[in-house]
């Protein structure tokens, strides 16, 4: 039997194929399978969600077929199976698991869409559906995976502070391993929330934008702290859109980063021990962009990230030192009107939304004492003190948040600007007039 | 009294994908993919379309007549049933219609982010070895139709009580 890898993009859940199994006294039954997911040389594991029949028929005789689509050339391959078992626990159920509630989260159906186990299943042969193809030889990798991963490493190694940290690897995965367009979700100090920190390869970055824990596919990659791969965004589009239809929800928030035509997506999380660090998130406009090989090399890339950030946390070491001080912004020829929700946080300027939550609460104390005490040089110190912005009182994440504004503002050409002056202390710079108005 | 399949006639009509499971006289299963499909006059017996160089053994195991599963999906609702019964094999092909079904799919494939010509492109590398484009215009595949009568269907959306027997 030739390596099922040949067609591992019929395993990316892309196009759902179709699985019949038959029963002892021989009757048929054919149904839709969302994930196939190839567990390893010549085993398979098929998702099982609202599976009676099939269930009973690979109970009770063992065969099966799944007939699946290769999104990429639309070839159709058959897949004789034997049942093997049913998993129900474990880093499998968990990875597939993973998977399915992350296509649910996008249409609020994760109660719905339960995996209940996944049928683990050996392939004992396979073939491409009518004309065959000429055997073509594997000529292996023309680049070493291992030299790729090194030079990722050496540039992530190279960063001496969180913000060239987190450029510095998404710079390195586009330049080694040919993924353009990611960011990274950098986890609140409680882990409920996370907002992107870094991002390249987006016509909108989005700084600053968040989600919660659990939600859509970056969120259940957080809270599974497992990679979660979808390579039919389009798919789950439908669904999500539908539902946000139905709901006439309109929410007062950034979108993530988003390719306009993004049809694939991976999320890896980026832990330490137990904790979720963050989420490095890659999209790609080709159906099933990434592999299975892309999420090896990519935990691998985000182990090495948790360990950077560990040495690089201002709580664990001495501050490094500092960017140099730029020039002040024009002339205050302008007036730019400022509202701020004291409900969510959120800032406005001139009706333009720019960040909410903690970021938001920041910026909002810092604008209103520049403009009553026509200041312009805050410490970190005094926010972390400053009661309404509301920091926890140990690991706050405080220059993370201020990177996440920074970027923000500069994205948003707002003509407000934050520099860093020197170790745990910033500037803000404005080039207009300010009308400040806080709402409940 | 009306026939219970007459309220899917037009959902079927609309051009869907599907697939058709029999098995062989060991009982493996085979699949096959379904290229259009419409409910005939009787209201008993649903007619579609399958592609002669992907069903070689799923005609094997039906030979004269056998039985057969029949699952057809709406991709972008998941609305799915099934359909089971003997399966006959008919000497004749309705090609305009096979094609009209054909062009509905690929706008059905479309709609969840396939390529446009999806289901022709599937089609074409079924039958032919190529590569991404489309072979000429003119270029037919030979289709064979088949007839399902109908004995039982089963509701196969995705929710719980999924494969509820319906008729």
């Amino acid at each position: 039997m030739r390596p099922l890898r040949e067609i591992d993009g019929c395993f990316q859940g892309v196009i759902p194929g179709y699985l019949a199994t038959v029963s002892a006294e021989g009757e048929t039954n054919v149904t839709s399978i969302s994930v196939v997911r190839l567990l390893g040389p010549t085993r398979v594991g098929l998702s099982c969600q609202f599976m009676n029949k099939s269930l009973n028929n690979l109970k009770t005789t063992g065969l099966a077929q799944v007939l699946l689509l290769c999104p990429v050339t639309l070839r159709e391959f058959q897949l004789d199976l034997r049942y093997v078992g049913a998993i129900s626990g474990g880093p499998v159920f968990e990875r597939v698991d993973a998977q399915v509630s992350a296509a649910a989260a996008q249409s609020s159906m994760e109660d719905v869409f339960r995996l209940e186990s996944v049928l683990e299943c050996e392939v004992l042969d396979w073939r491409k559906t009518g004309t065959q193809e000429p055997q073509v030889a594997d000529t292996g990798h023309a680049i070493d995976s291992l030299q790729l991963l090194d030079s990722v490493a050496q540039a992530i190694q190279s960063a001496t502070d969180l913000e060239a940290l987190l450029d510095a690897t998404l710079h390195a995965v586009d330049e080694h391993l040919g993924l353009a367009h990611g960011f990274f979700l950098m986890a609140e100090s409680d882990g409920q929330r996370f907002y992107n920190l870094a991002s390249r390869g987006f016509d909108t970055p989005s700084f600053g934008a968040e989600i919660a824990l659990g939600e859509g596919m970056y969120g259940t990659c957080a809270e599974r702290r497992v990679a979660v791969r979808s390579g039919s965004l389009s798919r789950d589009r439908l669904m999500s859109q539908a539902v946000a239809r139905a709901s006439g929800q309109i929410e007062r928030r950034l979108p993530l980063p988003g390719l306009e035509a993004a049809e694939s997506s991976l999320a890896i999380p980026v832990t330490a021990k137990d904790i979720c660090l963050g989420v490095l998130c890659f999209q790609s406009e080709r159906p099933a962009a990434f592999t299975d090989e892309h999420e090896l090399m990519l935990s691998i890339v985000a182990r090495h990230l948790a360990a950077m950030m560990n040495l690089l946390d201002p709580s664990q070491r001495p501050a490094l030192e500092l960017s140099g001080r730029r020039g002040r912004l024009g002339g205050r020829a302008l007036a730019t009107r400022v509202k701020f929700f004291e409900s969510d946080g959120s800032v406005f300027l001139d009706e333009n939304y720019v960040i909410k939550g903690t970021a938001g609460r920041i910026l909002w104390s810092v604008l209103r004492t520049y403009v009553g005490e026509s200041r312009e040089d805050f410490s970190n110190k005094e926010i972390r003190l400053d009661p309404s912005i509301g920091l926890p009182a140990i690991k706050d994440n405080l220059e993370a948040r201020l990177i996440a504004l920074r970027k923000r503002l500069d994205e948003r050409a707002a003509g407000i600007r934050i520099d860093k002056t020197s170790r745990g202390r910033f500037r803000l710079e404005v080039d207009r007039e300010l009308v400040l108005e806080a709402r409940d | 009294m009306a026939s219970p399949l007459a309220d899917v006639a037009e959902w079927i009509e609309q051009g869907l994908p599907g697939a058709l499971a029999t098995a062989d006289e060991h009982g493996q299963p085979e699949l096959c993919r379904v290229w259009g499909a419409r409910l005939l006059a009787d209201q008993q017996t649903i007619e579609f379309v399958v592609l002669r160089s992907a069903a070689e053994r799923t005609l094997r195991n039906l030979g004269r007549k056998a039985r057969g599963s029949l699952n057809i999906v709406a991709p972008s609702t998941y609305r799915s049933f099934q359909f089971k019964g003997w399966v006959t094999p008919q000497e004749t092909v309705d090609l305009d219609f096979c094609l009209h079904q054909l062009d509905r799919i690929d706008l059905a494939l479309a709609k969840v982010g396939l390529p446009p010509n999806g289901g022709r492109i599937t089609v074409a590398q079924c039958a032919l070895v190529m590569g991404d484009s489309l072979p000429d215009p003119s270029w037919q595949p030979e289709y064979v139709a088949l007839r399902l009568a109908v004995e039982s269907t089963y509701d196969q959306a995705p929710k719980p009580g999924a494969g509820a027997r319906l008729s």
